[in-house]
């Protein structure tokens, strides 16, 4: 089975099955432009060794998932729980690594990808009033307490 | 402005959307009301979703914390007291005039007065270890005896067991009604909900509870001889728990029929005014006062009477307190039934005489009496979740018109209960 060598944004060279890189949309173009397997590597600018290692270790997990079907119904709520034990196990992260990968899979089109960090964040979310959500993910309180009684004053009970 | 270590505020539009896509409308609106940075994807009705104006309008006075106004000044500076561990709302320090302690040993909540808010400390699930904290009470009474030295007269101040809260609810603060509705059926175990139902479901504080509903029966058996004993409470008659006046309490009149629903779990205990523990072992404390058991010994029957300064050996009072369980979360299923989270209440009690005047008749008793009943009517309508701290829409606890202090009528049996003034019949 042909390899290919990924070069991570701090330099790292990491080999791949072509097999395994091309859950990535990007690598597959690419690849598909080229026309061969490249001898050198495929720089990914954008993505740092730690970061591009979970990639692909999700990539190799799932490399023989069937393709994601086409575009769903934008308007469709998706449920947010029905992530794969193995794909909870590996969102198990600290926070920032959970945001790069998300934001990797972004860059590489990996959309199962995405799709899973963005459900585990969804998650984190999920039930939860709005200083809790601030506590989970740091998020400073900026608004003045005139602007809180302005929202307040904005939705108050009415005659319907 | 955006702190630069929050990346769920730095994702690119087109990756927040997608998270979007997952999430309710309930919680984008949330979401949206944590940051200005984030005002932007504030759901409106063309949002799917969209549950309806009222709905809508619930959601945000959920969401939105209460103002604090009327406060003064030395209350909002003193306020972010750390979080709420059930619903992260800001607390009130320990000092605000209506705070209610949710002790994390019992699950009962006390009042300022009766627990030593001074040395209290917040509980924190991952650095406070359960078995640490203990059921305290009064700092009130220690505040009215100055002169006292705990540590001397008692030698049983141990600093390891400093007491522990949950949280403070408190006219700013009541977590609110929909906090367990919410999130009941949610599989993530970082809500608060989650916090509080694994709390409340806790062995030590269904232990609590259960004492409570049992133990309050022997202390509804009027008289003198209603001390707790070492007794199973399993197989006790349900009519023991009817007190029956005495024939020596009736002056003028004979007594009028039993005013104490069966119902109402309450219980009364006594509790040391100097180590604010309990004379008696209890389930749910690791330690149990030992000034007051020479007090005991000295004065068998009336240990309970709170005596005059300097009475028993140790300089000791005595304090009662009684716990009502009240009504605090309800949960309805839309396939039917529901759900009552109970919990208790601290209130202080006193034993006086007193002429009671039921239908223009007069007769004297003696009578467990509320001593705060002011305090004890805002904090049970802030449990029953009736008023203040966001709560409202549960069943009321009606009490009285003020002036009429201490009577409440009973929810389940309806009949306008002394449940304040139990009848001793001494």
């Amino acid at each position: 089975m042909s390899q290919i060598i990924l070069l991570s944004s701090d330099n790292v060279e990491m080999k791949v099955d072509k097999e395994v890189a091309e859950r990535s949309i990007l690598i597959k173009n690419m690849l598909e432009d080229v026309g061969e397997t490249p001898d050198q590597a495929i720089p990914i600018p954008n993505v740092n060794e730690g970061v591009l290692r979970k990639v692909i270790e999700w990539c190799e997990h799932h490399r023989n998932d069937p393709p994601p079907p086409a575009d769903e119904d934008s308007d469709s709520r998706k449920k947010s729980t029905d992530i794969e034990e193995w794909d909870q196990k590996f969102m198990q992260v600290d926070q920032e690594m959970l945001f790069e990968i998300i934001l990797a899979a972004n860059y590489l089109d990996i959309k199962p990808l995405l799709d899973v960090g963005c459900k585990t964040v969804a998650n984190m979310i999920k039930g939860k009033s709005p200083e809790e959500i601030r506590k989970t993910f740091n998020i400073q309180n900026d608004f003045t307490p005139e602007e809180e009684d302005q929202i307040r004053r904005e939705n108050e009970w009415a005659e319907e | 402005m955006i702190p630069p270590n929050t990346p769920l505020l730095n994702l690119p539009l087109d990756i927040l959307l997608h998270l979007l896509n997952h999430l309710t409308y309930a919680d984008i609106l949330s979401l949206s009301l944590t940051t200005k940075g984030l005002s932007y994807i504030t759901p409106t009705e063309s949002t799917p979703g969209w549950p309806g104006k009222q709905c809508v309008r619930r959601l945000y006075q959920t969401f939105l914390s209460k103002p604090h106004h009327d406060e003064p000044a030395s209350v909002k500076n003193n306020m972010n007291n750390g979080y709420c561990l059930y619903c992260t709302h800001p607390l009130c320090p320990p000092t605000c005039p209506s705070a209610l302690f949710l002790d994390s040993k019992t699950g009962i909540f006390y009042p300022k007065s009766l627990y030593p808010y001074q040395t209290a400390v917040p509980a924190s699930t991952s650095t406070i270890p359960e078995p640490v904290a203990i059921n305290y009470y009064s700092a009130h009474f220690s505040n009215q005896h100055d002169d006292y030295n705990i540590e001397q007269t008692c030698g049983d101040n141990d600093d390891d067991n400093k007491p522990t809260y949950k949280t403070i609810w408190c006219t700013h603060h009541r977590c609110p009604q929909s906090l367990l509705h919410r999130n009941f059926h949610s599989n993530n175990p970082e809500t608060g909900a989650s916090h509080l139902y694994h709390d409340y479901s806790s062995a030590s504080w269904k232990s609590v509870r259960k004492s409570i509903q049992n133990l309050y029966i022997r202390y509804r058996i009027p008289g003198f001889k209603h001390r707790l004993e070492n007794k199973s409470f399993k197989d006790i008659d349900i009519q023991q728990i009817i007190p029956t006046t005495t024939s020596s309490t009736i002056l003028n009149h004979p007594p009028p029929p039993s005013p104490i629903c069966p119902t109402a779990h309450t219980f009364f205990d006594e509790l040391c005014t100097h180590c604010r523990l309990p004379v008696y072992d209890r389930p749910w404390s690791d330690r149990k006062c030992t000034c007051c058991q020479r007090y005991l010994q000295y004065r068998p029957e009336t240990w309970f009477m709170r005596g005059p300064e300097g009475s028993s050996p140790c300089r000791c009072d005595l304090i009662s307190v009684k716990t009502l369980l009240i009504k605090a979360f309800e949960i309805g299923f839309k396939r039917g039934g529901r759900r009552v989270f109970y919990f208790g209440l601290a209130v202080e009690v006193m034993v006086c005489k007193e002429d009671v005047r039921p239908d223009g008749s007069v007769w004297v008793t003696t009578v467990l009496k509320m001593v705060k009943p002011g305090e004890v009517r805002g904090a049970v309508e802030l449990m029953a979740g009736s008023s203040g701290g966001g709560g409202g829409g549960l069943e009321r606890l009606k009490l009285e018109e003020e002036g009429v202090d201490g009577y409440i009528d009973c929810e389940k049996c309806r009949t306008k209960s002394r449940d304040w003034e139990v009848d001793l019949g001494c």
